[in-house]
């Protein structure tokens, strides 16, 4: 049995995998983390997708204690701006369209009624997204019996709060931390299995799998195994990311449930809305605006004041060839990096480490472990790369050179079937094990004004009057749902308050 | 060239098969719409009964037949599994049921609980943890209830006579205005990847703007002018001929019995006036004469019908304005689930891709990768039952990650090494059974991993032994409360 397991890098990815690690795998095997206080965290992915929940309920956290150490506030969604068109808005919210009839997804009926008798857009027949509009929140899980309750949330924190809590939680289960750069990585010359690590204290640290959190370095899996990176820079061209965090306008300002992603001249900024503060972004390509313009349209378009001096990060779009590579499985940054527009970080991290967990090695590290984590990791990266390849091409703008190059770039076979697939028929392709399906590339396909031009058959045996009544139905109980939940602010005041803006004051200090 | 819209759907085929596809047309779409006919060349090419899995149960639901109507008509049994006898050329044998065994342990599937106590203690009875096999084998049945309750891991599906389907269906066929032509095959026309019409053999000539094959023969004149192409799996079954037979004896068991049985292997199906026998067999090895004399010294067995088939698939399902459905496009060996199956998973994904006009290709190519996929995936679950056999048969090392699987798909082996080294399954799209089924199968055909998840070590196990000592005490228990599947079945159907 696997005895010594090193992690090596402290940021999300390093103590989300030593808590998995060390809540699940038995007590007798020993996790050591190596981190330094001198190389700086990215602290990616402050916004997530639902399945985090899962993550955090397998490691049995408290959910108000966590939301409040780590400033969280609750997400319905993403709002994407001006991405078809400038002056367009649509939320992909975590919930689906109205209901199905018949076991026919809603949005054919939607797409039944003539574009002159509409008289709601498709969102409006979301609750998340009607409530995102609204900035409302009610706290209740999923039931599917209930239309006010038939929605998902995911979380917006601050990430190295987050792996600080992480931290504390993993070291209370045993995890070991140790202070130290990595000066030397040693292989074994017979197999090329790393042994182990040298600190720049002269510590050795030996292991049996080292887990690479070191970023995007790839310190283990690249820089010592030599695992290569599949560059899909041309189909994501964004490469760089000024960060800055700012402060709400003022202490009422009313807290959005989702994260806001504004399609600029040359990419987009995020927006993510923490209680005592926002995490603000522009991901953008260097290739069509310089890195200082980059910076001069993030500063342009916060809303509050920055109160912290704005960090660049350099990276490429992409993944390793494999992530798992003889006893070294990379997590995190130093496995692959898409963007963040769909909160994918946390997310394939997450992925990662439950699939280690299923496949964990044995002494004898069989290659048939290895071969199935990288065959389904490679699974999970493309599906979320085509997802976010959707977003910048299937759009109408055409005012930028970037978004000309988004607009007409080719694309891989799998995105440029799905579309056509759905303009086509309505119907939408998606995998059973897609980290996202229907009414997520729904929100997306609708939101970037592809509307298909037929709809499902099988809806003509419905009479035109009696859809018409159903919808109306249907988007009265939306409204009625949203209608009766309170606003974000009180939910998270009430729920899991931590500095929460009444303290604003105090953040811009 | 223009789309042409289409408003003829023709199908082809004599049995169940292709007046399902014209009933759940019929129901599913406006009336107005089409006009569907079937062409039947009176040959029977079937099984005289059909039995169903658990999800096909529902396609009945769409063309509006409940269950007890169903099963009124068509001399219908419950069914909870699948017993596969002689195994080990012995007479060993296993029970392969629907449904759940064991129950949830926070992220680990129950089979490790398996795996880690068979380790410990040299043997393991995983149908031991599943009500339904238990029930089976006792021939007990009632239906799944009380979610959350030790009845809601039932799982069942349903034995039917083919031949009472088949007139029920001609009948409710009859009601909704599918026009049945006689006649047999005799040229495909085609133009463009495009059937434009079909002339019989007493040259009437059928037109149509969509066509479906469910004549469930692989290889057939669709195939050969639409010069679509067949992917033969016989290097992994050597079986190429069938013969059916229907015996009047008892036939009132929850299970399909799948007997090997000297380079045979017999599928028998209970219905409640007798048993469907269709014996699988290698012409190479034996002959049909040898099967038909064998299958009528059972005084009471009607005619026997041969036939041969191919195991494998077409390239495609969908071309052009062309759909082969079932056997048409794939066959299978029928151990776990029968050929209806396939059928059905693809009379439904064809219906969510419903088109409007012949111009399909977006439509076909989505259906075809998944339809693919699905029967390379009921492939690979057969190929376990064929290598189980063959280890069995050859007395084979206990060292299971020894075997050479070379000679198999690259699929069913990563499959199979994930399996046998972990305990784990691999993951792949449309698999055509769960994963609690997939993995049952496993352990009941004896294909015990090393290993198991390592996390089960953090579980207290002497509070798991009890929680599942005690679920084995309630299935036993339960059991013996239910009632007898013949007393159920009546009760419930005069109800």
């Amino acid at each position: 049995m696997i005895k010594n397991i090193v992690i090596v890098g402290g940021g999300t990815a390093g103590w989300m995998t030593a808590s998995a690690l060390a809540r699940h795998l038995p007590e007798a095997c020993d996790i050591t983390l190596v981190e330094s206080e001198q190389i700086a965290k990215v602290g990616v992915g402050e916004a997530t997708i639902p399945v985090i929940r899962q993550f955090n309920a397998a490691l049995g956290i408290d959910e108000k204690e966590f939301m409040s150490r780590t400033n969280a506030t609750f997400k319905l969604g993403i709002r994407f701006e001006n991405w078809a068109r400038k002056g367009d808005a649509y939320n992909h919210a975590f919930g689906f369209f109205g209901r199905p009839i018949n076991d026919i997804s809603f949005h054919h009926f939607w797409l039944s009624i003539n574009q002159s008798e509409k008289d709601a857009w498709i969102h409006d027949f979301n609750v998340p997204s009607v409530a995102s509009d609204l900035n409302r929140y009610a706290h209740r899980q999923y039931n599917d019996e209930q239309m006010g309750s038939r929605y998902f949330y995911a979380f917006q924190f601050d990430a190295h709060l987050y792996a600080d809590y992480l931290s504390e939680w993993a070291q209370q289960k045993g995890v070991t931390r140790k202070e130290g750069i990595v000066n030397e990585v040693s292989t074994n010359p017979e197999n090329g299995f790393i042994t182990g690590l040298t600190l720049d204290n002269g510590e050795v640290i030996s292991g049996d799998l080292f887990i690479d959190c070191s970023g995007f370095r790839g310190l283990l899996i690249n820089q010592t195994l030599g695992i290569d990176f599949l560059d899909w820079s041309h189909w994501l061209p964004c490469n760089r990311a000024w960060a800055v965090s700012s402060a709400y306008p003022s202490r009422d300002a009313e807290i959005p449930p989702y994260t806001r992603a504004k399609a600029l001249t040359a990419g987009w900024q995020w927006r993510i809305p923490l209680q005592n503060r926002t995490g603000d972004g522009n991901v953008f390509s260097n290739n069509f605006i310089s890195e200082d313009e980059g910076l001069s349209q993030l500063l342009e378009n916060i809303e509050g004041d920055a109160i912290n001096e704005p960090r660049l990060l350099k990276f490429t779009t992409g993944k390793r060839d494999k992530l798992w590579h003889k006893n070294c499985v990379a997590i995190g940054l130093s496995g692959g990096f898409l963007e963040p527009l769909e909160s994918t970080s946390i997310a394939l991290i997450q992925g990662a480490i439950m699939l280690l967990l299923k496949h964990f090695p044995d002494n004898n590290f069989d290659p048939i472990r290895e071969q199935e984590f990288n065959r389904r990791m490679t699974q999970k990266y493309e599906e979320s790369r085509d997802f976010l390849i959707l977003h910048y091409h299937a759009t109408e703008r055409d005012d930028t050179e970037f978004w000309n190059y988004c607009r007409t770039m080719s694309v891989p076979d799998e995105v440029k079937f799905r579309i056509e697939l759905f303009k086509k028929t309505g119907f939408v392709s998606h995998n059973q094990s897609d980290l996202f399906i229907e009414h997520n590339w729904l929100a997306v396909l609708f939101g970037q004004r592809i509307i298909p031009e037929n709809y499902d058959p099988r809806i003509e045996r419905f009479a035109s009057q009696e859809i018409k009544e159903l919808l109306q139905v249907m988007k009265q109980e939306t409204r009625d749902a949203v209608t009766a939940m309170p606003i974000h602010n009180e939910t998270l005041k009430n729920y899991c308050a931590g500095d929460l803006i009444s303290n604003f004051e105090q953040a811009k200090r | 060239m223009d789309n042409k819209k289409i408003r003829q759907i023709v199908i082809f085929g004599d049995g169940v098969e292709a007046q399902l596809a014209a009933l759940v047309i019929k129901s599913q779409f406006d009336e107005e719409s089409f006009a569907v006919s079937i062409v039947s060349g009176g040959s029977q090419n079937s099984s005289y009964a059909l039995s169903l899995q658990p999800e096909s149960i529902s396609i009945f639901n769409l063309i509006g037949l409940d269950e007890k109507t169903l099963m009124r008509n068509v001399k219908s049994n419950f069914k909870f599994g699948t017993l596969f006898e002689n195994l080990d050329g012995k007479g060993k044998s296993c029970f392969q049921p629907f449904g759940t065994h064991g129950g949830p342990m926070d992220l680990v599937s129950f089979q490790h609980f398996a795996i880690k106590k068979r380790i410990e203690q040299g043997s393991f009875d995983y149908n031991d943890y599943s009500l339904a096999a238990k029930a089976a084998l006792a021939n007990k049945f009632v239906h799944p209830q009380n979610p959350g309750s030790l009845l809601s891991t039932l799982s069942y599906s349903l034995h039917l006579s083919a031949e009472d389907l088949e007139a029920l269906f001609a009948h409710r066929c009859r009601a909704l205005g599918v026009n049945v032509i006689q006649g047999a095959v005799k040229e495909v026309n085609t133009s463009n990847d495009r059937i434009t019409n079909v002339v019989l053999d007493d040259l009437t000539q059928v037109n149509g703007d969509f066509f479906i094959d469910c004549t469930n023969q692989i290889a057939n004149p669709f195939a050969e002018a639409m010069e679509i192409k067949i992917k033969s799996w016989s290097e992994w079954f050597e079986n190429d001929r069938v013969a059916r037979v229907f015996s009047s004896n008892e036939g009132e068991e929850l299970f399909t019995r799948v007997k090997a049985d000297s380079n045979k292997i017999v599928r028998q199906i209970g219905l409640a006036d007798g048993s469907a026998q269709d014996v699988y067999y290698s012409s190479r090895v034996t002959s049909a004469e040898e099967v038909a004399r064998e299958l009528k010294s059972d005084s009471l067995a009607k005619d026997v019908v041969d036939e041969q088939f191919i195991i494998g698939t077409r390239e495609v399902a969908w071309k052009g304005n062309y759909l082969a459905l079932g056997r048409a496009f794939g066959q299978y060996e029928p151990l776990n689930a029968s050929n209806f199956h396939g059928f059905i998973v693809g009379l439904q994904k064809f219906i969510a891709l419903f088109p409007r006009t012949d111009d399909c290709e977006l439509e076909s190519f989505e259906l075809n990768r998944k339809l693919n996929l699905w029967y390379e995936n009921m492939r690979d679950i057969n190929l376990l039952y064929h290598l189980s056999l063959e280890q069995k048969a050859g007395n084979s090392s206990n060292n299971l990650s020894a075997i050479n699987l070379e000679k198999y798909p690259q699929s069913f082996q990563h499959k199979f090494k994930t399996f046998i080294d972990s305990g784990q399954l691999a993951y792949y799209e449309e698999e055509a059974f769960s994963e609690p089924f997939r993995s049952s199968l496993y352990l009941n055909l004896q294909f015990w991993p090393s290993a198991y998840d390592p996390r089960m070590d953090r579980f207290d196990m002497s509070q798991m032994n009890t929680r599942f000592d005690e679920m084995k005490s309630a299935i036993n228990s339960t059991v013996a409360q239910m009632p007898n599947h013949l007393q159920y079945r009546s009760q419930y159907l005069d109800s």
